[in-house]
């Protein structure tokens, strides 16, 4: 424990030192929800909070905006708050950062740059973050994993002096996943930078406040003049200080901007994020060219900017976006000023690497292009391969449909034989969610329509431009998969299209957590559609983070010393809905699950089925045992297979022999660290459950 | 600057070893920067790691496109050009560190290359690293690469490893290492074209022309050119293998084979399945001693199929329904061959040559057909018009019969010289004695001899041929089916065995039936002598005790002293079994001639005597034909702990045997088409075509459910080459 606190080097990612980074401010609220590529931030800490390195209450939460709320209100109590998201995760969160900044919280948020979906790419873009420019936060980019954790720990120091709060930006993969050396300070020296939080306006019960009432056009305009001037002035006044601060402390030094050979630039390179060193490694021995690198990015250091580049005849920027948005800023600051040839490069999207080859070529072509005057010129793609414009050749003809084959002929005549999905697939080996999906189209046949929220299903399926449904779907944002399917129901109604099956397929995160609110509006409007849950107890997709799906006792990469709640009784939320149709099964028992999709696609409304869907790697348990976890889960009634109907008429369907729980339990890997009486415990609440709803069936039948 | 690349499969711990390996050089005061190359890879697909390291501070951050070395978790990469395994490599000045096999049979591309090599895989699953379908290999690599590049010290990669958060089971995680650094070896590869392979294309639609994308991102035409078979490391196939039944049964019975087929209700093909071992199956599903359902697996879960009945069962309704077994062969051999002895040996070696359409004679010494099978068997348990049926379904064959023909040793060797082979299955028709004092008292009968006299409807034999005591002295078949018929004549019938009743090697069912019959069975006693007194006959017998054997399984019974005492009798019938009449024959290939029967098998059972003419006629046919002989292979049975009973259901056995109760086999490592394989695949990777379920090794990743989920262990795995 000493040794923790104490100054040491290691080799980490910057993740990880994101995670140092809130151990050495210690934050003492954390929230999360797992977004790829940030999950190792939440689970680093989880990690540390469960070791007893930090002494701070985590929180996982079902969705962004919860994980953004929670800290909120955390740090309007007192509590020096932190979290950590990505791209979606960003955007989930939108309404309450802008709050955030509105309410004057100094929060520090550090988010994992990646490209915005759908479709899914999980790689770095500076989109995320960059179209969120104008939300009242400050944001600093870090170029590596050191300045990840020293701009956190500035960050508190920043967003705690000025009371806004403050975003730390870093590269998903490039920083996020990349390792290197980094010196982690001691606690004794940060505590001394970093002296603890007092909230602007503190909860006081003898001296009541009510925070952020409505308000009139009489006082907004003060309001907002008051934090542009915070967010502006202030904000760079504050940085100035606590990074001369810092560097007193700890020696490393950062200015709102980096420059490298600018002394004699005639062309400057400007940059954000881990691109660049490559672009330093690049220009090295080149004469006449420099970069500047936006450290801190709002607010927007005009004034340094405006010194480093005097002399300079021609910038390239290079835009991690599509919309060139730090050209925009500094096409802004030289309004008024000289006109230096100012172009935009967009490059590095989705992970596309940028290489000292592409930064010569980025020079090559400043040089070339001729003098541009005109305000706003066409941005200078690079490694662009030519598309001629919008897909105009594109020719479906020229991609045939793949034809639908049996797989089977005669062996067993109840079960379809056609495949849905073609091989190739990208599943894990013994992926029980596979065999769930491929029963759920069996069942439903071609004339379906699929919405598919994020979730393992969404990456497994393929990229493009190959991926392995062949049946039309639709890729759609996490907490939405119930809505859109109402939508899908919605459109095919106007149209008066019918014979058209409109399926939702979602995982236990999806349906559970963040997809909760959307599936229970679709559920009480009763619209006629069927939400399928494929329940792998955790967030497989991003890395085995616990949901509320996730029974007790589980090991879950966020819940290292295992998870003290009960799985959230889903089939009882549904049931409150009073929908015509819901059903567990199981992927041991196809031909239940495939007569329950069946009896489904008959009943008109809202059809809930719940697939138990055994995962080797989250589950850890080796490949072959898939459907024998699924059977023992059936067996020993962890898994009892029921309908119910109306909300109302419980009906047991045909259950194998009772076994002891203790056989399902021993063959997964993440219940290995259960105790005797855990053991007796979940015993003990399976036989509860299972007496429950047996009276459920006895009531039924009479 | 060095750049390292790591190739390796989601689940290898390509990234963990990356990172531990920067942290050993970062130990040795080199900087270092760890820069993951992969995007939503799952567990198995192809993921690669780059590693810079140099004595400055690294500030370029883009991919590694020229590395130095390359660490390959798994050689079968290579060959993917989606993988980019040699993408970039520095051929020349460049080292490889590789996880293979010394005798690496496929250098694919590496034609020039040197590398440093071990088999890692061997050595992290000795460790228990990782899944077998898929081991652990990435730190324990990092052994070969120390030792190899000699760029740092094992300690510091050990330390490195001590200190990983990220890893399990380090401790042998590090003895791994270890190891790999002991096992590492320098080789390198020919610089010959012809090592090289063709490298596999990459997968699915590529979009050469760009001018042809759509304007959003919509996918096209499935994932079929995705072959995830790349992935495997554990190759399922299907292999059927012998069931303990089959494997129990003296003729080798194809049991679960016909009864899979009886499952389905194609009752005829059961039979002609069943008929191609056995030409009696209506016979031995009355008088076998069924070894078959001692073995049963089922016995370990419930009770044991009822393969005797059902075997009854088909060979009553084939003649029931005049069913005519074919013969296989239409193109006739142009080769005699003489059968000596018609009973079950003699007549399955007919059948089996003549059904492969060879010209077949058999001489028999009696004027009907049939040997032990209608003399030695009791109406009561085999009824004459029974065996006739099946003897004339091998007659209808167009077999030769010679009738009342004894064989002597002159007319055998006339038959040597007039035939391309010789079969001789007479059996044994002399009763074994007791050879003791006083047994040529006339009311001393022989079992088989007695049995015979009353099958051949002798006329001296009358009601009153028997008197009223008669006392059996044996245990076998032939003692039981004494007993039984002499009951039949009226008298009080006991026997007297020399081991205890679960010994008896007769049919257990048939001596509950004698028992019931009211048979007494005495255990435990030997005959000493005997003699009469006073118009009285008396057996001195001793009593045992059950002695142990350690060769055997059955008991030695030790004669306990003094316990003597006699019994009093009317007839007293010996059937300790039986020898050869003559010994003029003798087994060679060279002569063509074949021995079958009791005189070969001494088994003194129906089902071994046929199984000796079948194997019999397997040799004659090959040695005329000129075909190297069958290879026989250790048959691999398959145990109850080899089955997934979930899949079954307990239920007793069903009376009579039919459908319903041929429905209880388990089919014992044999596939009958039950579809688990096909419905549990998650890969879609099985198929049906024509009846026959295929394994798409393009697309199979190897997970195993197939293997597992199979119920009768009729799918087997193996390491991937």
């Amino acid at each position: 424990m000493e040794k923790i606190l104490e100054k040491f080097r290691k080799v980490m990612h910057a993740n990880e030192a994101a995670a140092w980074g809130a151990v050495r401010s210690k934050v003492q609220v954390i929230s999360a929800y797992p977004i790829t590529p940030q999950t190792t931030v939440a689970e680093k800490l989880a990690d540390f909070v469960a070791k007893g390195y930090l002494k701070a209450v985590y929180k996982h939460t079902e969705s962004e905006a919860s994980a953004a709320a929670l800290i909120m209100a955390a740090s309007r109590v007192g509590a020096r708050a932190f979290t950590a998201t990505s791209s979606q995760g960003l955007w989930l969160m939108a309404e309450q950062i802008y709050s955030a900044g509105l309410r004057r919280l100094p929060l520090v948020l550090v988010n994992v740059n990646r490209t915005l979906g759908p479709s899914w790419n999980i790689l770095a873009s500076h989109e995320d973050s960059l179209a969120l420019r104008d939300i009242p936060w400050l944001q600093f980019y870090a170029a590596d994993a050191q300045e990840v954790f020293d701009s956190i720990i500035i960050g508190y120091k920043i967003a705690e002096q000025i009371y806004s709060p403050v975003m730390v930006n870093l590269d998903g993969f490039y920083l996020s996943h990349a390792s290197e050396a980094i010196e982690i300070s001691s606690q004794d020296s940060v505590d001394n930078f970093l002296p603890g939080y007092k909230p602007l306006y503190p909860v006081d019960f003898e001296k009541p406040l009510v925070y952020e009432p409505s308000i009139g056009d009489d006082y907004l305009t003060e309001f907002r003049y008051i934090l542009t001037e915070n967010l502006e002035k202030k904000a760079k006044e504050a940085a100035k200080k606590a990074h001369f601060e810092f560097q007193e402390i700890f020696g490393r030094k950062y200015e709102a901007i980096e420059t490298y050979k600018m002394e004699k630039a005639k062309i400057a390179i400007i940059a954000l994020g881990s691109v660049a060193g490559t672009i330093k490694s690049a220009i090295e021995n080149l004469d006449g060219v420099g970069l500047i690198r936006i450290r801190m990015f709002k607010p927007f250091p005009k004034e340094e900017l405006m010194e480093s580049l005097r002399g300079v005849e021609t910038i390239a920027v290079i835009d991690r976006d599509m919309q060139k948005i730090v050209w925009r800023e500094i096409r802004g600051a030289f309004y008024a000023e000289q006109k230096p040839k100012l172009l935009s490069f967009p490059a590095g999207l989705g992970g596309r690497d940028v290489s000292p080859r592409r930064v010569l070529e980025i020079i090559e072509r400043t040089k070339k292009d001729p003098v541009r005057a005109e305000f706003d010129p066409e941005p200078i793609w690079i490694d662009l391969k030519e598309t001629n414009g919008g897909g105009n050749n594109f020719d479906p003809a020229k991609h045939p449909a793949v034809q639908i084959s049996a797989s089977k002929e005669n062996i067993l005549k109840e079960i379809p034989g056609e495949e849905y999905i073609s091989a190739g697939e990208f599943s894990c080996q013994g992926c029980g969610m596979m065999i769930a999906s491929r029963f759920i189209l069996k069942g439903l046949g071609k004339r379906t329509f699929e919405l598919r929220p994020a979730c393992c299903g969404s990456v497994v399926n393929g990229r493009f431009p190959n991926c392995a449904s062949l049946y039309p779907l639709q890729n759609v944002c996490f907490e939405e998969a119930a809505a859109e399917a109402s939508g899908a129901r919605a459109g095919f109604d106007a149209l008066e299209i019918e014979d058209v099956n409109v399926l939702a397929f979602a995982g236990d995160g999806g349906t559970y957590d963040i997809g909760l609110q959307a599936l229970s509006g679709a559920a009480e409007r009763n619209d006629d559609i069927i939400f399928v849950c494929y329940d792998n107890e955790a967030y497989m997709n991003t890395g085995v983070q616990r949901s509320s799906s996730t029974p007790f006792g589980a090991w879950s990469s966020t819940t290292p010393d295992l998870k003290s709640q009960p799985k959230k009784d889903i089939m009882a939320i549904m049931a409150a809905h009073k929908i015509p149709y819901a059903a567990t099964a199981s992927i041991a028992y196809p031909e239940d699950l495939l007569e329950k999709i069946r009896k489904a696609k008959e009943i008109k409304g809202f059809k809930f089925i719940l697939v138990f869907s055994s995962c080797p790697p989250g589950w850890k348990f080796s490949t072959e045992k898939t459907i024998e976890v699924a059977r023992l889960a059936v067996e020993t009634r962890i898994w009892p297979l029921y309908e119910i109907f109306n909300g109302e008429d419980y009906k047991a369907s045909e259950m194998p022999k009772k076994r002891i729980v203790e056989q399902y339990l021993k063959i997964q890997g993440r219940f290995s660290h259960l105790k005797e009486e855990d053991i007796v415990s979940i015993q003990k609440n399976t036989d509860k459950n299972w007496l429950k709803l047996e009276k459920l069936f006895k009531l039924f039948q009479e | 600057m060095l750049e390292i690349r790591f190739h390796g499969r989601g689940g290898q711990g390509a990234l963990t070893a990356a990172r531990i390996l920067a942290s050993a050089f970062w130990k040795e005061k080199k900087y270092v920067l760890v820069l993951p190359e992969f995007k939503s890879e799952r567990r198995s697909a192809p993921i690669l790691v780059g590693l810079r390291v140099d004595e400055n501070p690294i500030i370029l951050r883009s991919a590694i496109y020229a590395p130095d070395y390359l660490i390959i978790l798994d050689a079968s990469l290579i060959r993917f050009k989606q993988a980019r395994v040699l993408e970039g490599f520095k051929r020349e000045s460049g080292l490889i560190i590789l996880n293979a096999v010394q005798d690496l049979k496929y250098p694919i591309g590496l034609a020039g290359c040197r590398a440093g090599i071990a088999d890692v895989d061997f050595i992290t699953q000795k460790y228990g690293l990782g899944q077998k379908a898929l081991p652990a290999v990435g730190t324990a690599m990092l052994g070969v690469f120390a030792k190899i590049t000699n760029l740092l010290n094992l300690e510091s990669i050990i330390e490195a490893t001590e200190e990983s958060d990220e890893l399990p089971k380090k401790g042998n995680n590090i003895k791994a290492v270890k190891e790999s650094f002991e096992r590492a070896k320098m080789i390198e590869f020919p610089a010959s074209d012809k090592l090289t392979e063709t490298e596999i294309p990459p997968a699915g639609i590529i979009f050469q022309d760009f001018k042809e994308l759509p304007g959003s991102v919509i996918s096209l035409s499935g994932t079929a050119k995705n072959l995830t078979g790349a992935w495997r490391k554990i190759r399922p196939y299907y292999q059927n293998k012998t069931s303990p039944c089959q494997n129990a049964c003296p003729l080798g019975n194809d049991i679960p084979y016909w009864l899979s087929l009886l499952k389905q209700g194609k009752n005829r093909q059961a039979w002609e399945k069943l008929m191609e071992k056995n030409p009696f199956p209506a016979v031995t599903g009355r008088v076998c001693r069924a070894f078959c359902e001692k073995s049963c697996n089922r016995n370990e879960f419930d009770e044991s199929v009822s393969i005797r009945n059902l075997e009854k069962f088909l060979g009553d309704e084939a003649s029931a329904r005049g069913w005519h077994p074919p013969v296989l062969e239409k193109k006739f051999k142009p080769f005699n061959i003489a059968v000596v002895g018609s009973g079950p040996a003699g007549l399955s070696c007919a059948y089996q040559l003549a059904r492969k359409n060879f010209r077949v004679i058999v001489f028999e010494q009696f004027p009907v057909l049939g040997g032990q099978l209608r003399f030695g068997i009791p109406e009561f348990r085999l009824p004459k018009d029974v065996l006739e049926k099946e003897i004339n379904n091998i007659i209808y064959l167009g077999v030769k019969v010679c009738k009342g023909i004894f064989v002597d040793q002159k007319f055998f060797e006339t038959i040597k010289r007039y035939y391309d082979a010789v079969f001789f299955a007479a059996g044994l028709q002399k009763s074994r004695k007791l050879n003791i004092e006083g047994e040529e008292n006339p009311d001393v009968l022989y079992g088989l001899d007695f049995l015979k006299n009353i099958n051949f409807g002798n006329k001296a034999i009358s009601s009153t041929f028997l008197g009223e005591k008669v006392v059996i002295i044996g245990g076998g078949n032939t003692a039981i089916d004494a007993a039984r018929t002499a009951k039949r004549f009226g008298s009080e019938v006991s026997i007297f065995y020399r081991r205890t009743k679960i010994e008896m090697p007769a049919i257990k069912e048939d001596v509950i039936l004698a028992e019931k019959e009211g048979i007494e069975i005495r255990e435990l006693l030997s005959p000493v002598r005997i003699f009469s007194k006073s118009g009285q006959n008396f057996l001195e017998c001793q009593r045992n005790q059950p002695g142990k054997s350690a060769e055997s399984s059955r008991n030695n019974p030790l004669p306990i002293e003094g316990s003597n005492f006699l019994e009093q009798f009317d007839n007293l019938i010996v059937a300790v079994g039986e020898e050869a009449e003559n010994s003029f024959f003798v087994e060679s290939e060279d002569w063509k001639v074949f021995l079958g029967g009791d005189i070969k098998t001494k088994a003194g059972t129906v089902p071994a005597a046929i199984g000796s003419g079948r194997e019999a006629a397997e040799k004659i046919e090959k040695i005329l034909l000129g075909e190297p002989p069958l290879e026989t292979k250790d048959p691999q049975i398959v145990k109850f702990s080899d089955l997934n009973p979930v899949y079954f259901n307990k239920n007793q056995k069903r009376e009579p045997a039919s459908r319903s109760e041929a429905k209880r086999c388990f089919s014992c490592g044999v596939c009958d088409f039950c579809g688990n394989c096909w419905k549990f695949c998650p890969h879609m990777a099985v198929s049906e075509k024509q009846g026959e379920l295929k394994i798409n090794y393009d697309y199979c990743k190897g997970c195993g459910i197939c293997a597992q989920e199979c119920p009768r262990s009729a799918i087997s795995q193996k390491l991937e080459e």
